[in-house]
Protein backbone atom coordinates (compact mmCIF):
# COMPACT_ATOMS: atom_id res chain seq x y z
CA UNK A 1 0.00 0.00 0.00
CA UNK A 2 1.50 3.29 -1.13
CA UNK A 3 0.36 6.73 0.05
CA UNK A 4 1.54 10.04 -1.38
CA UNK A 5 1.22 12.76 1.28
CA UNK A 6 1.58 16.28 -0.14
CA UNK A 7 1.17 19.65 1.50
CA UNK A 8 2.56 23.14 1.99
CA UNK A 9 5.40 24.15 4.32
CA UNK A 10 4.66 23.35 7.97
CA UNK A 11 1.25 21.94 6.99
CA UNK A 12 1.79 18.90 9.20
CA UNK A 13 2.45 16.60 6.23
CA UNK A 14 5.49 14.92 7.86
CA UNK A 15 3.63 14.31 11.12
CA UNK A 16 0.64 12.87 9.26
CA UNK A 17 2.94 10.65 7.15
CA UNK A 18 4.67 9.49 10.33
CA UNK A 19 1.27 8.59 11.85
CA UNK A 20 0.45 6.49 8.76
CA UNK A 21 3.84 4.76 8.96
CA UNK A 22 3.61 4.14 12.70
CA UNK A 23 0.18 2.57 12.36
CA UNK A 24 1.67 0.12 9.85
CA UNK A 25 4.82 -0.38 11.96
CA UNK A 26 2.79 -1.97 14.73
CA UNK A 27 2.33 -5.07 12.57
CA UNK A 28 5.54 -4.92 10.49
CA UNK A 29 8.94 -6.56 10.91
CA UNK A 30 10.95 -3.39 10.29
CA UNK A 31 10.75 0.25 9.29
CA UNK A 32 13.06 2.45 7.27
CA UNK A 33 13.11 6.21 7.31
CA UNK A 34 14.59 7.57 4.08
CA UNK A 35 16.12 10.98 4.79
CA UNK A 36 16.76 13.27 1.83
CA UNK A 37 18.28 16.47 3.18
CA UNK A 38 21.97 17.22 2.75
CA UNK A 39 22.89 19.98 5.14
CA UNK A 40 25.71 21.80 6.85
CA UNK A 41 24.06 25.12 7.79
CA UNK A 42 22.63 25.58 11.32
CA UNK A 43 19.01 26.10 10.20
CA UNK A 44 18.90 22.85 8.18
CA UNK A 45 20.75 20.93 10.91
CA UNK A 46 18.24 22.10 13.51
CA UNK A 47 15.37 21.07 11.19
CA UNK A 48 16.95 17.63 10.78
CA UNK A 49 17.37 17.33 14.57
CA UNK A 50 13.67 18.18 15.06
CA UNK A 51 12.65 15.36 12.73
CA UNK A 52 15.17 12.98 14.39
CA UNK A 53 13.83 13.73 17.88
CA UNK A 54 10.30 13.04 16.70
CA UNK A 55 11.40 9.67 15.32
CA UNK A 56 13.41 8.62 18.39
CA UNK A 57 12.19 5.31 19.88
CA UNK A 58 9.87 4.69 16.94
CA UNK A 59 12.04 1.82 15.71
CA UNK A 60 13.03 3.21 12.33
CA UNK A 61 16.38 2.60 10.74
CA UNK A 62 17.41 5.86 9.06
CA UNK A 63 18.94 5.63 5.59
CA UNK A 64 20.32 8.69 3.79
CA UNK A 65 19.01 8.87 0.22
CA UNK A 66 19.85 12.37 -1.01
CA UNK A 67 19.65 11.50 -4.72
CA UNK A 68 18.49 8.95 -7.30
CA UNK A 69 21.71 6.89 -6.99
CA UNK A 70 21.28 6.25 -3.27
CA UNK A 71 17.52 5.77 -3.68
CA UNK A 72 17.99 3.19 -6.47
CA UNK A 73 20.56 1.33 -4.40
CA UNK A 74 18.21 1.16 -1.40
CA UNK A 75 15.22 0.10 -3.53
CA UNK A 76 17.23 -2.66 -5.25
CA UNK A 77 18.51 -3.95 -1.91
CA UNK A 78 15.10 -3.92 -0.23
CA UNK A 79 13.34 -5.52 -3.20
CA UNK A 80 15.66 -8.55 -2.79
CA UNK A 81 15.08 -8.85 0.96
CA UNK A 82 12.87 -11.77 1.95
CA UNK A 83 10.80 -9.64 4.33
CA UNK A 84 10.24 -6.61 2.05
CA UNK A 85 6.46 -7.21 2.14
CA UNK A 86 6.66 -6.97 5.90
CA UNK A 87 8.49 -3.64 5.79
CA UNK A 88 7.41 -0.01 6.22
CA UNK A 89 9.27 2.68 4.27
CA UNK A 90 8.75 6.39 4.89
CA UNK A 91 10.46 8.87 2.55
CA UNK A 92 10.54 12.59 3.44
CA UNK A 93 10.58 14.44 1.01
CA UNK A 94 10.42 14.87 -2.80
CA UNK A 95 11.33 18.58 -2.57
CA UNK A 96 14.84 17.79 -1.30
CA UNK A 97 15.32 14.85 -3.67
CA UNK A 98 14.49 16.97 -6.71
CA UNK A 99 16.67 19.88 -5.52
CA UNK A 100 19.64 17.56 -4.95
CA UNK A 101 19.08 15.80 -8.27
CA UNK A 102 18.90 19.07 -10.23
CA UNK A 103 21.37 21.28 -8.38
CA UNK A 104 23.53 18.88 -6.33
CA UNK A 105 26.60 19.05 -8.56
CA UNK A 106 29.01 21.85 -9.37
CA UNK A 107 27.70 24.29 -12.04
CA UNK A 108 24.44 22.40 -12.68
CA UNK A 109 22.83 22.74 -16.12
CA UNK A 110 19.39 23.04 -14.51
CA UNK A 111 20.39 26.36 -12.92
CA UNK A 112 21.62 27.86 -16.19
CA UNK A 113 18.87 27.20 -18.71
CA UNK A 114 15.42 25.67 -19.15
CA UNK A 115 15.66 21.89 -19.53
CA UNK A 116 13.97 20.31 -22.54
CA UNK A 117 10.95 18.11 -21.91
CA UNK A 118 13.12 15.06 -22.65
CA UNK A 119 15.75 16.15 -20.11
CA UNK A 120 13.03 16.73 -17.50
CA UNK A 121 11.54 13.30 -18.17
CA UNK A 122 14.97 11.72 -17.66
CA UNK A 123 15.32 13.34 -14.23
CA UNK A 124 11.77 12.36 -13.26
CA UNK A 125 12.35 8.77 -14.41
CA UNK A 126 15.60 8.46 -12.46
CA UNK A 127 13.60 9.19 -9.29
CA UNK A 128 10.28 7.59 -10.24
CA UNK A 129 11.78 4.21 -11.24
CA UNK A 130 13.17 3.32 -7.76
CA UNK A 131 9.99 4.71 -6.16
CA UNK A 132 7.91 2.41 -8.35
CA UNK A 133 10.14 -0.54 -7.41
CA UNK A 134 9.57 0.30 -3.72
CA UNK A 135 5.82 0.58 -4.41
CA UNK A 136 5.84 -2.90 -5.95
CA UNK A 137 7.92 -4.62 -3.28
CA UNK A 138 7.33 -2.84 0.04
CA UNK A 139 4.44 -3.65 2.34
CA UNK A 140 3.74 -0.03 3.29
CA UNK A 141 5.27 2.91 1.47
CA UNK A 142 4.61 6.49 2.59
CA UNK A 143 5.99 9.29 0.40
CA UNK A 144 6.04 12.93 1.45
CA UNK A 145 5.96 15.68 -1.17
CA UNK A 146 5.73 19.44 -1.25
CA UNK A 147 3.07 21.77 -2.56
CA UNK A 148 5.21 24.75 -3.59
CA UNK A 149 3.10 25.85 -6.54
CA UNK A 150 1.03 28.57 -4.87
CA UNK A 151 2.79 31.48 -6.57
CA UNK A 152 1.73 30.26 -9.98
CA UNK A 153 4.03 30.55 -13.00
CA UNK A 154 7.53 31.99 -12.50
CA UNK A 155 9.09 34.41 -14.94
CA UNK A 156 12.71 34.62 -16.06
CA UNK A 157 14.28 32.15 -13.63
CA UNK A 158 15.08 28.86 -15.43
CA UNK A 159 16.36 27.12 -12.26
CA UNK A 160 13.09 27.70 -10.39
CA UNK A 161 10.96 26.78 -13.37
CA UNK A 162 12.92 23.52 -13.91
CA UNK A 163 12.49 22.72 -10.23
CA UNK A 164 8.74 23.36 -10.21
CA UNK A 165 8.16 21.40 -13.41
CA UNK A 166 10.22 18.36 -12.34
CA UNK A 167 8.66 18.26 -8.87
CA UNK A 168 5.14 18.56 -10.35
CA UNK A 169 5.85 15.79 -12.88
CA UNK A 170 7.24 13.54 -10.14
CA UNK A 171 4.14 14.25 -8.03
CA UNK A 172 1.80 13.36 -10.91
CA UNK A 173 3.73 10.24 -11.87
CA UNK A 174 3.86 8.98 -8.28
CA UNK A 175 0.19 9.85 -7.70
CA UNK A 176 -0.57 7.73 -10.78
CA UNK A 177 0.63 4.49 -9.19
CA UNK A 178 0.03 5.31 -5.52
CA UNK A 179 -3.01 3.71 -3.87
CA UNK A 180 -3.81 6.86 -1.86
CA UNK A 181 -3.05 10.54 -2.45
CA UNK A 182 -3.82 13.34 -0.02
CA UNK A 183 -3.27 17.07 0.39
CA UNK A 184 -2.52 17.96 4.03
CA UNK A 185 -3.58 21.29 5.55
CA UNK A 186 -3.63 22.10 9.26
CA UNK A 187 -2.36 18.58 9.89
CA UNK A 188 -5.47 17.08 8.30
CA UNK A 189 -5.54 15.01 5.10
CA UNK A 190 -7.87 15.76 2.17
CA UNK A 191 -7.88 12.63 0.00
CA UNK A 192 -7.86 12.82 -3.80
CA UNK A 193 -7.41 9.07 -4.21
CA UNK A 194 -8.05 6.17 -1.85
CA UNK A 195 -8.24 7.17 1.78
CA UNK A 196 -6.60 5.30 4.62
CA UNK A 197 -7.48 7.93 7.18
CA UNK A 198 -5.80 7.87 10.58
CA UNK B 1 -19.06 25.12 -19.08
CA UNK B 2 -16.84 22.88 -16.97
CA UNK B 3 -14.03 24.50 -14.97
CA UNK B 4 -10.71 22.87 -14.10
CA UNK B 5 -8.57 24.62 -11.52
CA UNK B 6 -5.61 23.55 -9.38
CA UNK B 7 -1.97 24.42 -8.67
CA UNK B 8 0.61 25.11 -11.36
CA UNK B 9 1.53 22.02 -13.46
CA UNK B 10 -0.95 19.88 -11.51
CA UNK B 11 -2.27 18.16 -14.66
CA UNK B 12 -5.34 20.26 -15.52
CA UNK B 13 -4.95 19.75 -19.27
CA UNK B 14 -4.70 15.96 -18.99
CA UNK B 15 -7.69 15.91 -16.63
CA UNK B 16 -9.74 17.98 -19.11
CA UNK B 17 -8.71 15.61 -21.92
CA UNK B 18 -9.73 12.57 -19.88
CA UNK B 19 -13.03 14.29 -18.98
CA UNK B 20 -13.81 14.90 -22.66
CA UNK B 21 -12.78 11.40 -23.75
CA UNK B 22 -14.89 9.78 -21.04
CA UNK B 23 -17.84 11.54 -22.72
CA UNK B 24 -16.88 10.31 -26.20
CA UNK B 25 -15.45 13.67 -27.27
CA UNK B 26 -12.11 14.79 -28.58
CA UNK B 27 -10.61 17.97 -27.08
CA UNK B 28 -10.26 19.35 -30.63
CA UNK B 29 -14.04 19.24 -31.09
CA UNK B 30 -14.60 21.34 -27.96
CA UNK B 31 -13.98 24.98 -27.14
CA UNK B 32 -11.21 24.84 -24.56
CA UNK B 33 -9.77 27.96 -22.95
CA UNK B 34 -6.44 27.19 -21.27
CA UNK B 35 -4.36 29.33 -18.91
CA UNK B 36 -7.24 31.71 -18.16
CA UNK B 37 -5.13 33.40 -15.46
CA UNK B 38 -2.50 34.39 -18.06
CA UNK B 39 -4.95 36.91 -19.58
CA UNK B 40 -4.66 39.13 -16.50
CA UNK B 41 -0.86 38.96 -16.40
CA UNK B 42 -0.74 39.80 -20.12
CA UNK B 43 -3.10 42.76 -19.54
CA UNK B 44 -1.45 43.94 -16.34
CA UNK B 45 -1.55 47.58 -17.52
CA UNK B 46 -5.33 47.53 -17.36
CA UNK B 47 -7.77 47.75 -14.49
CA UNK B 48 -10.95 45.69 -14.53
CA UNK B 49 -14.21 46.67 -12.87
CA UNK B 50 -16.46 44.03 -11.33
CA UNK B 51 -18.85 44.51 -14.27
CA UNK B 52 -16.03 43.95 -16.74
CA UNK B 53 -14.96 40.79 -14.92
CA UNK B 54 -18.53 39.52 -14.92
CA UNK B 55 -18.88 40.23 -18.65
CA UNK B 56 -15.61 38.44 -19.32
CA UNK B 57 -16.72 35.48 -17.19
CA UNK B 58 -19.93 35.28 -19.23
CA UNK B 59 -17.82 35.15 -22.41
CA UNK B 60 -15.65 32.38 -20.98
CA UNK B 61 -18.83 30.67 -19.82
CA UNK B 62 -19.74 30.00 -23.45
CA UNK B 63 -16.73 27.68 -23.80
CA UNK B 64 -17.05 23.96 -23.10
CA UNK B 65 -14.01 23.73 -20.84
CA UNK B 66 -12.00 26.43 -19.05
CA UNK B 67 -8.66 25.80 -17.30
CA UNK B 68 -7.31 28.27 -14.75
CA UNK B 69 -4.22 27.96 -12.54
CA UNK B 70 -4.49 28.79 -8.85
CA UNK B 71 -2.16 31.72 -8.22
CA UNK B 72 -3.35 33.09 -4.89
CA UNK B 73 -1.62 31.03 -2.21
CA UNK B 74 1.94 32.31 -2.55
CA UNK B 75 3.48 35.47 -1.14
CA UNK B 76 1.93 38.79 -2.12
CA UNK B 77 3.85 39.93 -5.23
CA UNK B 78 6.06 43.00 -4.72
CA UNK B 79 5.20 44.34 -8.18
CA UNK B 80 1.86 46.23 -8.04
CA UNK B 81 0.86 45.02 -11.51
CA UNK B 82 1.50 41.38 -10.62
CA UNK B 83 -0.42 41.96 -7.38
CA UNK B 84 -3.41 43.31 -9.28
CA UNK B 85 -3.23 40.54 -11.92
CA UNK B 86 -3.22 37.89 -9.21
CA UNK B 87 -6.21 39.52 -7.51
CA UNK B 88 -8.17 39.66 -10.79
CA UNK B 89 -7.29 36.04 -11.60
CA UNK B 90 -8.62 34.91 -8.21
CA UNK B 91 -11.83 36.94 -8.43
CA UNK B 92 -12.32 35.75 -11.98
CA UNK B 93 -11.97 32.11 -10.90
CA UNK B 94 -14.84 32.66 -8.45
CA UNK B 95 -17.01 34.16 -11.18
CA UNK B 96 -16.15 31.29 -13.54
CA UNK B 97 -17.05 28.76 -10.85
CA UNK B 98 -20.45 30.45 -10.47
CA UNK B 99 -21.01 30.11 -14.22
CA UNK B 100 -19.78 26.51 -14.39
CA UNK B 101 -22.04 23.48 -14.26
CA UNK B 102 -19.15 21.47 -12.84
CA UNK B 103 -15.91 22.52 -11.12
CA UNK B 104 -12.90 20.26 -10.60
CA UNK B 105 -9.71 20.90 -8.64
CA UNK B 106 -6.78 18.89 -10.01
CA UNK B 107 -4.06 17.93 -7.51
CA UNK B 108 -1.05 15.76 -8.45
CA UNK B 109 -2.89 14.85 -11.65
CA UNK B 110 -6.07 13.74 -9.85
CA UNK B 111 -9.31 15.69 -10.37
CA UNK B 112 -11.72 16.13 -7.46
CA UNK B 113 -15.19 17.51 -8.07
CA UNK B 114 -15.95 20.63 -6.00
CA UNK B 115 -19.23 21.49 -7.73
Amino acid sequence: MTTLVAGGAASGKSEYAERLAEKAMAAAARGYYLATMTASDPESLSRIQKHRDRRADKGYETVEVPDSGALSEFAARLSKASDSRDTVVLLDDFGNLVANELFGCESPVAAARLLTQKEREEVVDRLAAPLRLLHETTGTLVLVSNDVFGDGPVKGDPGTENYLRVLAELNRKTAGFADCVCDVAAGLPDYYKGGDRV
Amino acid sequence: MVLFTGPLYSGKHDAAKAYAEARGKNLDELTVLEDAQAFFFEHSDETFSQVQLETLAEEYGKADLVLITEVGSGLVPVDPKDRAAREYAGRFTNLLAEQAEEVYRVFCGIPKRLK
